[in-house]
């Protein structure tokens, strides 16, 4: 295909078109699978929320509000989360492109950026699809914070592709099998505040959460919900969010950075092991 | 190296084992090296699913259908994570793909009849293996779980989710195999587990949903192993053993029907992409 074989020189105008040609080839490898991967998703989501919904309308009244939002907004963000720690380069692993990427830092650099880019669209898609659904499965729950909810998703997206950036870039230095953002995920699951809150289990168990990094984010997400009138307070919150975000984003750029130019110099950059 | 002979002599039982074994160490040896990986990541799936529902209702004696809720989710999810394992056929023909056997194996009936049978042993053997482990994780999280139940009622139950595994597998072989021969890209084997889980009695009865969302159970055929399962773990069976046999009895007709139909639209999609000489563009 002749998208694939344009030469880039390493200039601004030859990076912009690596990176259009890398996000083409994406939309169009999600394009022709859209309606199968658009039906399983929101099956996935209708099978996280629904129980919860049916739960909720059974537990005494002070749950009924309580639930359905803590578990949706939970969700939302879980699952703009993971798109950003496990689906992007999946997706280019099964099409058989990754590799041709790595052999070059400019290659490497386009990839990860659009990579980047398409993780927070879609995690903004995600989290909004969520949260409409919850609204509508459940009427208790509000959307009037929804425009500062998804000023934060970007944050999310950039703290997971950074997580998945290390873990890629620990295993090409060391060549071990760690799948990092698999762990997290299910750890942030089960301990990081997503359907239910902490302090509901025995204080042992409660302290699994501090083996999960984005338990800060989903913290401030919710404060957020909550709807403070406070405007000052909003952005302070959203503000760290980000700080967290660029941190993770930063250091997995120079882990991965590292990893390769050692996978280089072995010659093993097409034993890359995503994590997924 | 061969993983099944191109043709099939009479084998004795035993030696049909043995080979099944073989055939079994050498599919897992494939994934060996994320074996530790892939087992720490399921409980921990398995946990995240679990706990909300526990967290939530503790304490509040909200009951599904008579059941505990914790009680009601826990059976749910080791029946759906247990008979996902019998959805595997598209797997393990991209595994044998993978390596490079595939044509191998289809290229004779008696290599599609032997894999046929021996992923059916599989699929029974792991769910079997998932049963036990899960349970014991069910019960040490609340011991209420493995106490109100008896030793034949865990038992017949167990004989249940084993007979469910065979039905799934037939319903699997029945919703991946079309697509061998179209040469298309699907999932209806997992757009039917999801539909499982949102309405197949798995996180709560559909007496609690809507009379019009609740008519979408129908469409979940085997919804009947899940109510069979819970009725047989919960049995008073002093009382009432024959019901026992009678839940077990109903849940083998369905599994058996659901297996003969599987397996002869899956056997018979192989054979004509086989004598098609199509079997090396499967898309997985």
């Amino acid at each position: 295909m002749s998208l694939l074989n344009i030469k880039a020189k390493g200039t601004a105008i030859a990076q912009i078109l690596r990176l259009s040609e890398v996000n083409l080839q994406i939309s169009l490898y999600y394009l022709g699978r859209s309606i199968i991967t658009v039906t399983v998703a929101l099956l996935r989501i209708i099978m996280r929320l629904l129980p919860f919904s049916v739960l909720g309308q059974v537990l005494a009244a002070g749950y009924r509000t309580s639930l359905p939002e803590f578990v949706t907004v939970g969700l939302a963000f879980s699952a703009a989360l993971n798109d950003s720690l496990i689906s992007p380069l999946r997706s280019w692993r099964q099409k058989g492109i990754f590799e041709n990427h790595m052999v070059s830092k400019l290659g490497v650099r386009g990839v990860l950026l659009s990579h980047l880019v398409l993780s927070c669209i879609r995690g903004e898609v995600l989290f909004a699809t969520i949260l409409i659904m919850g609204n509508l499965i459940s009427p208790e729950f509000s959307l009037k914070t929804l425009p500062y909810l998804m000023l934060m998703v970007p944050s999310i997206s950039m703290t997971g592709f950074g997580i998945m950036l290390m873990s890629a870039g620990y295993h090409l230095r060391t060549q071990r099998i760690v799948p990092v953002p698999l762990y997290l995920r299910f750890l942030t699951w089960a301990f990081g505040e997503v359907f239910f809150p902490l302090d509901k289990i025995s204080p042992i168990l409660s302290r699994l959460g501090w083996f999960v990094p984005t338990i800060f984010l989903i913290r401030r997400l919710r404060f957020v919900y909550s709807g403070t009138p406070i405007l000052a307070e909003i952005l302070s919150k959203i503000a760290q969010t980000y700080l967290l975000g660029v941190l993770f984003l930063v250091l997995g750029f120079l882990v991965i950075n590292g990893g390769l130019e050692e996978a280089r110099s072995k010659g093993t950059t097409t034993r890359i092991f995503l994590g997924v | 190296m061969e993983i099944l002979p191109e043709k099939v002599p009479k084998v004795s039982l035993l030696r049909g084992v043995v080979e099944w074994l073989v055939w079994r160490r050498k599919l897992s040896l494939y994934y060996q090296k994320y074996i530790i990986h892939h087992n720490i990541t399921f409980f921990l799936l398995f946990l995240s699913n679990l706990l909300p529902f526990y967290v939530w209702s503790k304490g509040t004696e909200v009951r599904y259908a008579g059941y505990d809720v914790f009680h009601y989710v826990a059976l749910g999810l080791i029946y759906l994570l247990s008979v996902d394992y019998s959805l595997e056929f598209a797997g393990r023909l991209r595994r044998l793909k993978e390596e490079g056997e595939l044509e191998i194996v289809i290229s004779s009936r008696g290599g599609v009849l032997r894999f046929l049978i021996y992923s059916l042993a599989d699929s029974c053997a792991q769910s079997m293996i998932f049963v036990l482990i899960v349970l014991t994780i069910s019960g040490l999280l609340d011991r209420s779980l493995i106490s109100s139940t008896t030793f034949t009622s865990i038992l017949a139950s167990s004989i249940i989710l084993l007979l469910a595994s065979v039905g799934w597998f037939g319903l699997g072989l029945m919703m991946d195999a079309p697509f061998l021969i179209w040469e298309q890209k699907g999932r209806p084997a997992t757009i039917l587990l999801l539909l499982t889980g949102v309405f197949g009695e798995i996180y709560f009865p559909l007496e609690n949903l809507s009379s019009r969302l609740g008519e979408i159970g129908v469409f979940v055929p085997p919804i009947l192993f899940i109510r069979c399962f819970r009725q047989a773990f919960f049995i008073d069976n002093a009382r009432s053993s024959y019901r026992i046999f009678l839940l077990i009895g109903i849940s083998g007709c369905l599994a058996l029907s659901l297996l003969m139909i599987g397996f002869l639209s899956a056997f018979k999609t192989l054979e004509l992409a086989r004598k098609q000489g199509r079997t090396g563009r499967y898309t997985f």
